[in-house]
């Protein structure tokens, strides 16, 4: 008899992929989706392949092919505990089926394996992805040892189980405190922002801690591999130091995730009943009856949706977090005076600099794609939009205002900010502003016609559609990839990067005005 | 003589991958009309209610409010009518209050014609007192009041129901009804599926039968029972193959 977790696990893993979708359907629009959402995916994990590939070479010329493998470990690690945490504690809690699974006869860890397991697998892939490669480089420089390749698959298999649990236990504890909260959907952000802050600062203090302070990559590597005690025990059996390292390895992760499914399946359905069965004190008030414009209730709708969500909120103004710290960050660390006081750069390069930044503000404001997600989370609920009495066109505007706005003010306040700090001339200002409004329009634009295209409306969680949705996808990518290029790139071309975020700029300006056209001629219907 | 509130001609609806859910059918609702319609599951009510109310797109047939048509003038079709789904899924990060304010404004009904119905049908359902909840509070019975008070708002001449009684308390019920024939008498029209054949029986004064897609029977209620019960007829539509 088939176990119950294995049970619900292939049936959730059918829902969060797709392939019963696919196997079944007999809509060919859908089984077309389908396959764009798998070709996206295969070329987003591509492209991150190549990445790694470049940086893992870099570090192998440098003699440092020893320490690829932990510190893959380590960044993918780090990367799974980051996306985890923004991703919240979502899967396991307020979930649409928990009426269904609660009144099964199943075990509360039943449920939570088969949640955990199906998280544990996404995240896998994607630590594969980050893990092989240095693997495959680490041969190719040092020569292949089947003892080092056997570490290097017990990390894989490894890699994202303690990241996922405290992941997971930060957004049980999340849930648990601001279960009675009226407004917990903002609290829950607030909580998630801070300890993604958190654990970005304490990174970067780890790699800033080493036992090389003559050699910065060195140093930056053995902190990290140090300050990770899982990354550390990989370590160790690499070095030759034994089998045993790699075996507490896995002893520990097993440890870790059965004290966790063991403590939460305690208290997994009080806190999930509390979330679900929102009890509520508010009182009616008449002069809370008030008249206002359509589309000022549209744009408000909109925003309530987006501050009601920490899943859709924290994923969808991620890069604005960013840029916040970065830019306030420059007040107190100034990279440009930290340069100039070392005596390594002259005017050009300093000025190649200070456009560099208007590449991070593009990239910042290109991950900031509320619209993407916008129509699919109106999910069950379409009929209210598609049966109000004004344009498909208002509707969606009102939706892309919400980035917009967010952005574009966000944008601007942090662009005013290093334009100061930086000390940046008009030309560069005028740069850094007109990166931020062309971004802004495009993610903004781009992200409710694409969510138009691909509309995905029978999720059972936010996250499929706010992280894992194909139009969120897309957008992610084409706000992402052009700036990222530009950052890593750039210096290697014999053009000033400011032709290059020029021609970005324009570019991007020229896709919002096609996309805005395209978004008027938009239905909003069921098939 | 009777203004026609909806006019369907000739409608079929076929579903990317082949299923056709409505095969060419026509019927004309007038004003002053309690229309039922009445068939088994999957039978197409659903289908022709969606089509009706602009959510579903649809290529064959034509449909008409008040004679504009809802393919060509979407906007102004759905500003003279409104749809109640069988399944009152709606904002629940909103409050009742909220929700209501939002309907309203994009109905742009004002300010003293909202706060009179508001009051009026909150008072009537009996959720005045909810409305500053969070809509997350409420139960399955109370969404679906406050959707019927969202439909009420901007006086829709064409009342688009799907199963409309299914979770309302017996009260309610009898208050819908109340409000059904208070909107006929001032010259609107009802038009709502049901498969609570004695509520179609006794509140309808004309009855569609449809059964795999196709109309079967349609005409006031009177000539489609005959002599003997509406469930009598209905049980023979489906005996009939």
């Amino acid at each position: 008899m088939t176990a119950n977790w294995l049970i619900l696990t292939k049936v959730h893993m059918a829902g969060v992929t797709g392939i019963n979708r696919l196997r079944y359907s007999q809509n060919k629009n859908e089984k077309r989706k389908s396959g764009l959402v798998i070709g996206v995916c295969a070329l987003c994990a591509l492209v991150l392949l190549a990445f790694v590939c470049v940086y893992a070479v870099a570090f192998a010329e440098m003699g440092l092919g020893g320490y690829l493998i932990s510190l893959s470990f380590a960044l993918a690690a780090l990367i799974t505990l980051t996306f985890s945490l923004m991703r919240g504690a979502h899967i396991l809690f307020a979930i649409k089926d928990f009426d269904s699974l609660a009144s099964l006869p199943l075990k509360k860890s039943d449920i939570l394996i088969s949640r955990l397991i199906v998280s544990y697998l996404v995240n896998m892939a994607f630590c594969a992805v980050v893990i092989i490669p240095c693997a495959v480089v680490a041969f190719v420089y040092n020569g292949f040892n089947a003892g080092i390749a056997a570490y290097a698959l017990l990390g894989l298999l490894v890699c994202p189980v303690i990241p996922l649990v405290i992941a997971d236990v930060f957004g049980t504890l999340i849930m648990a405190v601001t279960m009675n909260f009226r407004y917990k959907a903002v609290l829950q952000t607030v909580l998630y922002a801070i300890l993604l802050v958190a654990i970005m600062a304490c990174s970067f203090l780890i790699s800033s801690i080493g036992d090389n302070p003559t050699d910065e990559i060195v140093s930056a590597i053995e902190g990290i591999i140090l300050y990770y005690p899982p990354a550390w025990l990989l370590q160790q059996s690499i070095s030759g130091n034994g089998f045993w390292w790699a075996l507490v390895l896995l002893g520990a992760s097993l440890a870790v995730a059965a004290a966790f499914i063991g403590v939460l399946s305690v208290v997994y359905f009080k806190i999930n009943a509390k979330l679900v069965s929102n009890s509520d004190n508010g009182k009616f008030d008449a002069k809370r009856i008030k008249a206002g414009a359509p589309f000022t209730a549209l744009y408000k709708n909109e925003m309530s949706r987006l501050v009601s969500s920490p899943a859709y909120l924290l994923n969808s103004t991620a890069g604005l977090i960013l840029l916040i710290i970065l830019s306030v960050g420059t007040i107190f660390f100034n990279p440009v005076d930290l340069i100039v006081s070392a005596g390594d750069a002259d005017a050009a390069m300093i000025s190649e600099i200070k456009y560099t930044f208007c590449a991070v503000v593009a990239f910042s404001v290109g991950l900031t794609i509320p619209s993407s997600a916008a129509l699919s989370l109106e999910g069950s609920r379409r009929w209210i939009a598609f049966t109000l009495p004004v344009s498909p066109l208002k509707i969606l505007l009102a939706k892309a205002f919400v980035g917009l706005s967010l952005s574009g003010t966000v944008g601007v306040a942090c662009s005013a900010i290093l334009t100061i700090t930086l000390g940046m001339d008009a030309l560069q200002a005028c740069l850094m502003f007109g990166t931020v409004i062309s971004f802004s329009l495009f993610s903004s634009f781009f992200g409710i016609f694409i969510n138009s295209k691909l509309p995905k409306y029978d999720w059972t969680n936010e996250g499929q559609v706010v992280k894992r949705g194909a139009a969120s996808t897309i957008c992610t990518f084409a706000g992402m990839l052009p700036p990222l290029a530009v950052l890593m790139f750039g210096s290697m071309l014999p053009v000033s990067i400011a032709y290059l975020i020029l021609g970005m700029d324009a570019l991007y300006l020229i896709a919002s005005v096609i996309c805005l056209v395209l978004i008027s001629k938009t239905k909003l219907q069921d098939k | 003589m009777h203004n026609k509130i909806l006019e369907i001609k000739n409608f079929s609806k076929t579903y990317p991958g082949g299923k056709r859910a409505v095969d060419g059918l026509s019927l004309d609702i007038f004003a002053g009309d309690i229309y039922g319609f009445i068939g088994q599951n999957g039978a197409g009510k659903t289908t022709t209610l969606r089509a009706v109310s602009g959510i579903l797109q649809f290529d064959e047939g034509e449909i008409l409010i008040d004679g504009h048509s809802v393919k060509a003038q979407p906007v102004l079709c759905k500003s003279i009518s409104a749809y109640i789904p069988d399944n009152p899924d709606i904002y629940d990060y909103l409050t009742g209050t909220q929700y209501l304010n939002y309907i309203a404004d994009i109905f742009r009904v004002d300010q003293k014609t909202r706060s009179e119905k508001i009051v009026k049908y909150a008072d009537m359902f009996r959720i005045r007192d909810d409305l500053g909840k969070l809509v997350s509070s409420y139960s399955h019975g109370m969404k679906q009041k406050l959707v019927i008070i969202s439909a009420l708002l901007h006086s829709p001449k064409l009342l688009i129901l799907d199963e409309p009684f299914v979770g309302l308390d017996p009260e309610a019920a009898f208050k819908l009804k109340s409000v059904f024939k208070e909107m006929c008498e001032q010259g609107c029209a009802i038009f709502f599926s049901t498969h609570v054949l004695d509520v179609a029986e006794k509140l309808c004064n004309k009855i569609a039968i449809i059964k795999g897609g196709k109309l079967i029977a349609c005409g006031n209620t009177d000539e489609v029972r005959g002599d003997s019960s509406l469930e009598k007829v209905f049980m023979e539509v489906l005996e009939n193959k």
